[in-house]
């Protein structure tokens, strides 16, 4: 009854009071209580007053509503891990850093709210690579996350911890962010669905900032479905999040393309997916064999299906991990420069303020965040802001003009997620620049502010899950949905 | 490319501490990175505009209304030193 729960089978049976709130949640307390002690998904698991788990508590509320008929709500008793660096009010946020190890949430992020007014279930914290540095969980401070699929791997990173609490039915859903790819590449990893919405269609006011021009909360579900349900109703124009835009029939961006045959506020009912392009600079030497064969196989079967396929080019992508590295570490610097021992978090002594300082960064910050901040710092200093920042702000640009182009000519596009299966623990942890590879083909959605997808297309000959992402216009996330759909169906 | 010199140039604009040790490790791990995103020099970047925005937006704006937030005790009671509802802080213009 239980395998491959989606959320509208979810809430079929408990209409037909074939299963209850209480049941389905204790099921996934359960798999926590017996796996996630090897996995480390989880840094946190809610409790109440009285050592029960709040959740617990909050599930046997909703199902006494329930039976006096009160309506079941959108997400009504649906448990959800959210990742560690987004604000729940009254629960600790450490971004998985000791700098924040202590830190409580003094209000809920706007997503939080949105789920919790949907009656969805908090179960806890999950694991991330510091401050969403990383690609593999590695960089946590509290231990790495397992893959469940084979624990000597990695789940990916930075939202590795949701990842892998969805993979190994630890939660029905989660929610993790995505900067460079911390959803979709952990997702690929776990053989999980995951989303990165557009630029600016979810808030992200009570999200700890790593890179605000590339940020974007998103959901990791076992459906995509689930993933529809969930963006819909975290997305939205915020007061709080002045960068958020509500979506209108015809984006700014295509304000000048001929429609495509949708209509974006219909929950995606008459999306129409034409033609698929296929990017030619993604499909390159050092992709993963079984990975590109994998993508070949799903681009066969929706041929099959009618789906015209396309070869496309975006010139500049060989770019984009560059620009990332240079955009991304930049922001970082700023963003990180208010953990200073002195409003919240860690606090080191020294003789003077600026002991103070320094010291706190240095006990308080991981290795990678360290280098990370270091980097940004110079190539914002003077004297080299114009040749590293100033230039990646416009190879940037023309990221973002490769997509427009592309998207004038196809209706979304396909390529890998990953360049391969997930590695082993420790095995990148000591060369940066080959850690930072592993998101070759997540980087260009973000710079460019458009949606992806990342959805699960196969498995290795070692049983490891490959997957296919999906690239759309600004604010078509129906299309990823339409497409995805049709992929889970092969 | 970067020297001892400028890791401590960084480490003091960052307000980071770094040991001599960790010092030697990042001027080969920047270098390495440094290294690695010179390529965007190739490309020609002559007339093309930068994006300060990930997507292009017009000015933003709202009414100047004032909402009180109502859990401004604890936020102050967050700060690792506190007193009577301000922040301690280190003397700022003090001897170094």
């Amino acid at each position: 009854m239980f395998e491959n729960l989606t959320i509208k089978k979810f809430h079929g049976l408990i209409e037909k009071k074939e299963t209850s709130i209480t049941e389905v949640v204790d099921l996934y307390l359960k798999n926590i209580k017996g796996r996630n002690k090897e996995l480390n998904a989880y840094l946190e698991v809610f409790s109440a007053s009285g050592g029960e788990d709040e959740v617990f508590k909050q599930a046997r509320e909703i199902d006494k509503k329930l039976a006096h008929g009160d309506m079941p709500r959108a997400l009504e008793g649906v448990a959800v891990a959210v990742k560690d660096n987004i604000l729940i009010e009254g629960h600790v946020a450490s971004a998985a850093s000791r700098i924040l190890e202590n830190y409580k949430a003094v209000y809920d992020s706007t997503v939080i709210s949105r789920l919790k007014a949907a009656g969805a279930l908090l179960l806890g914290r999950t694991n991330m690579d510091e401050f969403a540095m990383g690609s593999s969980t590695e960089n946590s401070a509290f231990g790495v996350t397992k893959n469940p699929h084979d624990t000597s791997r990695v789940p990916g990173g930075s939202s590795g911890g949701s990842a892998a609490a969805v993979a190994a039915d630890l939660a029905f859903a989660a929610l993790g962010s995505d900067t460079g790819g911390s959803i979709r590449q952990p997702a690929a990893f776990c053989g999980v669905v995951g989303l990165k919405p557009t630029y600016g269609a979810v808030s992200r006011f009570g999200l700890i900032a790593m890179a605000s021009s590339l940020d974007q909360i998103g959901p990791i579900t076992r459906s995509v479905e689930d993933a529809e349900i969930i963006f819909n109703l975290i997305k939205g124009k915020d007061p709080r999040d002045s960068t958020t835009i509500e979506i209108r029939n015809q984006p700014a961006q295509l304000a000048d393309k001929k429609p495509a045959s949708i209509d974006v506020e219909s929950g995606g009912q008459e999306t129409r997916i034409q033609t698929i392009g296929v990017p030619k600079e993604f499909f390159v030497e050092g992709l993963d064999r079984e990975i590109k064969n994998s993508i070949d196989n799903v681009i066969k079967k929706l041929e099959v299906l009618g789906y015209k396929f396309q070869e496309v080019s975006l010139p500049h992508t060989p770019y984009a991990l560059p620009c990332y590295y240079i955009i991304m570490p930049a922001e970082v610097s700023t963003n990180l420069a208010r953990f200073d021992g002195i409003r919240y978090g860690l606090s080191e002594s020294g003789k003077n303020l600026l002991e103070v300082y320094e010291n706190t960064r240095h006990k308080g910050f991981g290795k990678e965040v360290r280098r990370r901040i270091l980097l940004g710092t110079y190539v914002l200093s003077s004297g080299y802001y114009d040749e590293y920042y100033a230039r990646a702000q416009k190879v940037r640009s023309l990221i973002r003009e490769d997509f427009k182009k592309a998207f004038e000519q196809v209706d979304v596009l396909i390529s890998p997620v990953t360049p391969t299966p997930p590695f082993k623990i420790g095995e990148k942890i000591s060369d940066p620049v080959s850690m930072y590879l592993s998101d070759i083909f997540t980087v260009s959605a973000n710079l460019a502010g458009i949606p992806a997808l990342a959805a699960p297309a196969g498995k290795t000959s070692s049983g490891l899950p490959i997957s296919v992402q999906f690239m759309a216009p600004w604010f078509e996330e129906n299309r990823l949905f339409a497409i995805g759909k049709e992929v889970e169906k092969l | 490319m970067l020297g001892k010199k400028d890791i401590e140039h960084l480490s003091n604009l960052a307000r980071i501490k770094v040991s001599e040790k960790e010092a030697k490790v990042l001027e080969r791990d920047l270098g390495l990175i440094l290294k690695y995103v010179d390529q965007l020099k190739e490309v020609d970047v002559s007339g093309v505009s930068e994006s300060t925005h990930a997507v292009e937006m017009e000015n933003i704006i709202r009414e100047d209304e004032t909402d009180i937030f109502g859990s401004k005790p604890h936020l102050v009671e967050q700060a690792p030193d506190n007193d009577k509802g301000f922040v301690k802080v280190k003397t700022v213009f003090g001897d170094k």
